[in-house]
């Protein structure tokens, strides 16, 4: 595939991710605080918990792709986790909203052009990789976490937000025309 | 490895974990369905194997295409089912041509490209797989297997 091909994708498929995310925000904010942080037997113990989980992935994933050790993302998170416990819904959208700046600061820090990124996993061993690639798990990994906040919306008598990506690509290309 | 193959080990990935989640699924969950008007677990496991096949079948064919899922009695039914979609889907998604990817195709009015419906086909799984382990787990399956398959532990 071409590089230039790539290389857009690689916005393109952030940029959905944020999307999607911003969405489900939209969606939660109509909820109750207390509903979101209900205990429910499900893949996390709220919903408010599935949507922190998002959250922490992505700031390991984009301290990974920074070629940061494993150590250090480690202690990164180690940090990063007590802030989560404590973020209420309001809190945790804020976050986000800075961790997606970072990841667009971090973008234009490579000129918008993939690149490899190597990491070394003391399970996993070392993996070579690059930013497009390790961007499209980022993104999939919120499409199944967003597909249990569904779930969990629709269990506790809510609807779910519709994330798919062909309405996002539908979506921008109606703010492009206009 | 081409793009295509990517996909297709990208996919597998995913459809694998499919695969391993419907191994702890017992027969008297299979109606399961967490709210009035839900798929039962049954149904949204076909439903997830049946639109990759469409997916797949529309790009392939040019328009749209969607074949009825075949009848079903027990987990292993549908475990045979989606078995029988992967081999499928596994061997339609390599014959797919670099033109079957550039036309533009027809889905419920949308109107896009291959290569953008298979994007679509690939996060539409995930999706509802996400919805599946809710269900598993309200069903009681406490040890759920990681949402994708994982590199051997060394």
């Amino acid at each position: 595939m071409r590089r230039d091909i790539v290389d857009q994708q690689l916005t393109k498929i952030y940029d959905y991710h944020v999307w999607a995310n911003q969405r489900v925000f939209t969606r939660l904010k109509e909820i109750p605080d207390e509903v979101l942080e209900k205990n429910i037997q499900s893949v996390f113990p709220s919903i408010l918990d599935a949507a922190k989980h998002i959250y922490r992935v992505d700031v390991v994933w984009l301290n990974v792709m920074m070629e940061k050790s494993f150590d250090e993302v480690t202690a990164l998170m180690a940090v990063e986790s007590e802030k989560i416990k404590t973020m209420t819904f309001a809190d945790l959208e804020n976050a986000y909203k800075n961790i997606a700046n970072e990841y667009k600061k971090f973008f234009s820090s490579l000129g918008y052009k993939d690149q490899p990124v190597v990491t070394e996993h003391p399970q996993f061993g070392k993996l070579e990789s690059t930013v497009s690639e390790l961007v499209q798990h980022v993104s999939n990994h919120g499409t199944y976490h967003r597909g249990n906040i569904t779930a969990m919306l629709r269990q506790l008598g809510y609807p779910g937000a519709s994330t798919d990506y062909i309405f996002y690509l539908f979506e921008k290309q109606t703010e492009e025309a206009r | 490895m081409n793009r295509l193959e990517e996909y297709i080990q990208s996919w597998l990935k995913h459809r694998t974990v499919l695969n391993e989640i419907l191994c702890l699924i017992k027969d008297e969950h299979m109606y399961f369905k967490p709210w009035e008007g839900a798929f039962s677990l049954s149904e949204l496991t076909l439903h997830i194997a049946n639109s990759m096949d469409m997916f797949v079948q529309t790009i392939k064919n040019g328009s749209f295409k969607i074949s009825p899922v075949p009848n079903y009695e027990t987990m292993d039914d549908v475990r045979r089912i989606v078995s029988d979609y992967t081999e499928k889907t596994k061997g339609d998604l390599a014959t797919l041509r670099n033109q079957d990817l550039e036309n533009m195709i027809g889905i419920n009015g949308f109107y896009a490209s291959g290569k953008v419906w298979l994007e679509n086909a690939k996060d539409h799984e995930i999706h509802h797989k996400g919805q599946l382990f809710t269900y598993a787990r309200m069903i009681g399956v406490e040890k759920l297997p990681f949402f994708l398959k994982q590199p051997e532990k060394r």
